[in-house]
């Protein structure tokens, strides 16, 4: 297994025993409101001088490690190679006693450096799923991250989980997964017919199986089943 | 509903046929492309071997399109190309023989000259797109007066069957008119509707059909109120709305917007609408879902975006 899978899952097993569902939105609601904040960070890391071309990946002198250095702005946002780097998300519930206090913390995790260190970002919202706050810590350019051709992993990501969202609903089995989830990780893989896919596996307690979602490159649903960790 | 989902359909139909480009088939043979050198094309050779035989007594000088004159048939060759030679809806009832529609598309090929072997009428400026009516003309008591009145009410009034007289018979019959009238052109059974009245005729059309006065919309102003009749109503509301607003976003109300957790109106740096979702979703910055949704919608406006700016620099009154 990649070493920074390994690393990411075992940064990830610290956080398994916070799976209860707590007060406003569930955890898997909380992971996807984290995607939404992911992006805008990333949007206004691509702000910047009308007169410059845009940092999009994939276009002439792109540079995934540097939002744009607009003179009208303070530097922020976040790095948009995440977009396209993104190896896992886990979240945890934080105690508090108010809304409006921390009440998740989100973190997304970029594939390893060389040097064996790893971006991330910390999303923190309060139980209504608000963001109260955010932070990258550093670490060296990602090595080893597949290349998806036709949508981000961020992209694919989502997608898997609304349908946990949408799903929980009206089955209680995929429910736990929405309410409990502490980590998602993404890979290429295949469908039982051979053809290229997404793979999105969610876990909640390190005992119960792991619930995973294929997403077709084109972004739309493939299949899912329940995985137990033996396997 | 579905009556105007049929109205829209045909109206695709009659836009993409008066868009189509002349069509203009190859003769077959060198025998027959000895026939038709350029220097025996002319129009009296066409008029008399086309147009005489086979349009006059329709496109005479009795209404409608005339074809009795080169200045006529030059203004109207490209209607000309595309009723006998592309939709072969003309002549009405049957088509050109062979060698008529061989002559005729030559002749259009080689710019349609007056005189064997000449330019094209130069004097002619070329026919441009077709010239919009005055938007405030477009009421249906003006086409009653320049369509209805004149050329169908003869037959269409009120003594039975379908009734052009009055606008809520016509709004009840509008699909059965588009055919008629604009795409199969079989009514005016006489002859078609002049490209001036075909042309009035769509655009009321395309506004919606308009019984009085179209109301001049208020101008967009950087309220909630503004916005969401001008912009938000018809462009966001149908896929941001309900108990499950997609992206957690519902434009309704303000009050709904600002309890989004997509905290769109939120400005990251105060003052700074660009730091906001709704500009950068808007705005098609990158790393942000480019909306109107779906993918490759026309972006909004330039106006309107600015306008979203002033207001979300105002803090999004209502």
């Amino acid at each position: 297994m990649n070493r920074s899978l390994i690393s990411f899952f075992a940064v990830a097993s610290l956080l398994v025993g916070s799976f209860a569902f707590a007060h406003g939105v569930t955890n898997g609601k909380a992971v996807e409101l984290s995607f939404h904040r992911l992006e805008k960070l990333i949007s206004l890391c691509n702000l910047g001088d009308v007169s410059k071309p845009p940092n999009i990946p994939g276009q002439p002198g792109y540079d995934a490690t540097k939002c744009k250095n607009d003179p009208r702005r303070p530097k922020r946002g976040v790095d948009p190679a995440y977009m396209n780097k993104l190896l896992g998300v886990t979240t945890e519930q934080i105690p508090h006693e108010t809304e409006e206090e921390p009440a998740f913390k989100t973190t997304f995790f970029q594939y390893k450096a060389v040097d064996g260190t790893q971006r991330s970002v910390e999303v923190i919202l309060n139980e209504e799923g608000l963001p109260v706050r955010d932070a990258e810590n550093a670490g060296g350019d990602a090595v080893g991250y597949p290349t998806w051709t036709q949508h981000s992993p961020v992209h694919y990501t989502e997608n898997a989980l609304h349908w946990v969202i949408e799903g929980s609903a009206a089955d209680p089995r995929i429910r736990a997964y929405n309410e409990a989830m502490t980590i998602a990780s993404i890979v290429p893989g295949k469908n039982s017919a051979g053809a290229d896919v997404a793979v999105i596996d969610f876990e909640t307690k390190p005992a119960d199986p792991i619930l995973r979602v294929r997403i077709k490159l084109d972004g739309t649903f493939d299949s899912t089943e329940y995985v137990n960790r033996s396997e | 509903m579905k009556q105007f989902r049929n109205f829209f359909e045909v109206i695709g139909i009659a836009a993409f046929l008066s868009s189509c480009n002349s069509y203009v088939e190859k003769p077959q043979s060198d025998r027959e492309m000895a026939a038709l050198d350029s220097a025996q094309l002319s129009y009296e050779r066409v008029h008399a071997e086309v147009f005489e035989p086979h349009c006059i007594s329709c496109h005479g000088n009795s209404g409608g399109v005339n074809l009795e004159t080169y200045a006529a048939v030059f203004q109207h060759r490209d209607a000309v190309s595309r009723t006998a030679l592309t939709t072969r809806t003309m002549p009405k009832g049957s088509t050109l023989p062979q060698p008529a529609f061989q002559l005729l598309a030559a002749w259009l090929r080689a710019g349609a000259p007056e005189v064997a072997g000449g330019p094209a009428k130069a004097d002619d400026p070329i026919p441009g797109p077709e010239p919009e009516p005055d938007p405030t003309n477009l009421i249906f008591q003006k086409v009653k007066e320049v369509v209805f009145a004149p050329r169908c009410i003869a037959c269409h009034g009120t003594s039975g069957g379908i009734s052009l007289e009055t606008y809520s018979s016509v709004k009840e019959n509008l699909s059965k008119i588009v055919v008629a009238a604009l795409i199969d052109k079989t009514m005016p059974p006489s002859s078609p509707l002049t490209e001036p009245q075909a042309i009035f005729l769509k655009a009321w059309l395309k506004a919606g059909a308009p019984e009085g006065e179209v109301p001049v919309p208020d101008p967009l102003v950087p309220t909630f109120r503004s916005l969401k009749r001008a912009v938000f109503e018809p462009k966001c509301v149908a896929c941001h709305s309900g108990g499950n607003p997609m992206g957690d976003m519902s434009f309704e109300s303000l009050e709904n917007l600002r309890k989004s957790p997509r905290q769109p109106l939120k400005m990251e740096d105060a003052g700074d609408p660009e730091t906001s979702l709704l500009v950068m979703s808007l705005g098609h910055q990158p790393g942000a879902k480019p909306m109107p949704y779906p993918v490759g919608s026309a972006p909004l406006p330039g106006a309107e975006l600015d306008v979203i700016r002033e207001w979300i620099r105002q803090n999004a009154p209502e």
